[in-house]
């Protein structure tokens, strides 16, 4: 700071040397008022970018919140049937692998039916959920879950089906079906039908490997490809072409081949064929 | 500004870990250094104006208020280090100021910066000073150019006479023209406010 006195004139009286100081005052003070100022709009400067910073932080956070809510949700979902049918569980493999009947889960529901969990008791025939999952649909439906929520609905399988009498040749296929190992089970098939190219068994049983791994329409060729068909096997193919159709999103043709099954009261799946018109509706 | 910058909270008092050198950067008048202060006084400032059931946009004005008395205290020497927090010190203007502004909300809307009367009652701010602010302010104006400007320079701006030279903030081209001018000025100015007293007080 200058000395102000330089500024006085030669023998300044006491007013003179007064305003002097008053002035050295005044820019002192108008110093510290611009400092000020210039502070203050530093500090507005700092606080709204404290506050953008806050705001960004604050929105990536609902953000990842809601995402993370958003994929919880959509895996209970997801989860939810399972849940609340237990009885798609994968069965553990055993040397005496379960004789699948569709009516048998009936009988059990039958007796069963008041300590089942309410959402089983809810099914729309009274029919206890399949045993095992739809395979993964492949076609114009591979991506929707409904579907296949759907599919799992009406997932009846049967394996053997009633009366089937096989040869030794068939016998590692068989026991590979039974325990649900389905793409060895088609290799193995594969092999016999090079052996055996116009084998109605080896139709029938390729025909239902296919349809466990969901490709509804070569099931449904093989199907189709059998020429005698016993009495015996005539409701299971009957369902499982249904099933196949299903499978291929044929929703119509499927409803069409259950509705048949539904007019006829003794057919072994006339239950399943049911619900499956009033899931499909 | 990097985007990394931009989100970085700067921490403002980095530099000043002790009061000691808090105080020493506010004698300075480092920007750095009157921003920490704020920053440690602005939630009781806040606080006051809640108290006082003040308008909150008044509390950025408390706080240069309280700022502006702080430094001058700091500069005129009122204000000595002894070891404490020079925040308290500034908390302490902040709420005597806030107290005055609750006096003046009823009567005035003006903003604080105009609230000259304030230091009138003598809390806080000195009128004397204040008055020679005005004083200043007012017979720069009167001054006219180039004297305004280069008191200006030299006095509130706070350039060297090396960097109003180099710069060529003025049409003077060497420090002697420079201070030579200045003191003509100085000179002129002084009269002005001797006039000013004068004319007032008869």
């Amino acid at each position: 700071m200058e000395d102000f006195k330089q500024y006085l004139s030669e023998g300044a009286d006491e007013r003179e040397r007064e305003a002097a100081k008053q002035v050295a005052e005044g820019l002192a003070g108008l110093r510290l008022e611009k400092k000020v100022a210039e502070v203050a709009a530093e500090r507005q400067v700092l606080l709204r970018r404290r506050f953008w910073r806050r705001l960004i932080l604050t929105a990536t956070l609902v953000v990842i919140a809601g995402v993370a809510f958003l994929i919880f949700r959509e895996n209970q979902r997801v989860k939810t049937p399972s849940l609340q049918e237990p009885g798609i569980q994968q069965p553990i493999a055993t040397d005496n692998p379960p004789n699948i009947s569709p009516q048998t889960p009936a009988k059990e529901q039958e007796e069963k039916k008041e300590n089942a969990p309410i959402a089983q008791n809810q099914a729309p025939v009274g029919l206890p959920s399949p045993r095992f999952p739809s395979p993964s649909v492949r076609g114009e439906n591979k991506e929707d879950k409904a579907w296949k929520a759907l599919l799992d609905q009406v997932w009846y399988t049967e394996y053997p089906i009633v009366d089937l009498q096989l040869s030794e040749s068939f016998g590692k296929a068989d026991q590979l079906l039974r325990v649900r190992d389905f793409s060895t089970a088609y290799v193995q098939l594969q092999r016999l039908e090079r052996k055996m190219p116009e084998n109605d068994t080896l139709f029938l049983l390729k025909g239902y490997c296919l349809m466990e791994m969901g490709e509804g329409a070569e099931a449904l060729a093989y199907i189709e490809k059998i020429k005698v068909k016993p009495i015996s096997w005539e409701p299971a193919l009957q369902w499982n072409q249904g099933l196949s159709l299903l499978l291929m999103g044929d929703k119509a043709k499927a409803l069409k081949v259950f509705r048949e099954i539904a007019a006829s009261p003794n057919h072994p799946y006339l239950e399943q064929s049911k619900k499956a018109i009033l899931v499909l509706r | 500004m990097g985007i990394t910058a931009w989100f970085s909270s700067p921490n403002l008092c980095k530099l000043y870990d002790t009061n000691e050198r808090l105080f020493e950067g506010l004698r300075r008048l480092d920007n750095s250094a009157i921003l920490c202060v704020q920053t440690k006084a602005i939630n009781s400032v806040r606080k006051f104006v809640g108290q006082y059931r003040l308008p909150a946009e008044l509390a950025d004005d408390i706080l240069n208020q309280s700022t502006l008395i702080f430094l001058q205290k700091i500069e005129d020497g009122s204000y000595q280090f002894q070891n404490h927090a020079p925040s308290t010190y500034l908390i302490e203007v902040a709420r005597r100021v806030a107290l005055m502004a609750t006096r003046t909300q009823k009567n005035t809307t003006e903003t604080l910066e105009n609230q000259h009367h304030l230091a009138d009652s003598g809390i806080e701010t000195d009128s004397k000073r204040i008055e020679a602010t005005e004083l200043v302010r007012l017979l720069l104006g009167h001054l006219g150019q180039p004297c305004e400007q280069i008191i200006r320079l030299q006095h509130i701006d706070g350039y060297s006479d090396e960097e109003v030279v180099q710069q060529k903030l003025t049409k003077y081209s060497t420090t002697d023209s420079l201070k030579m001018k200045r003191s003509d000025c100085m000179k002129k100015l002084i009269q002005l406010a001797q006039q000013w007293k004068t004319s007032n007080n008869t």
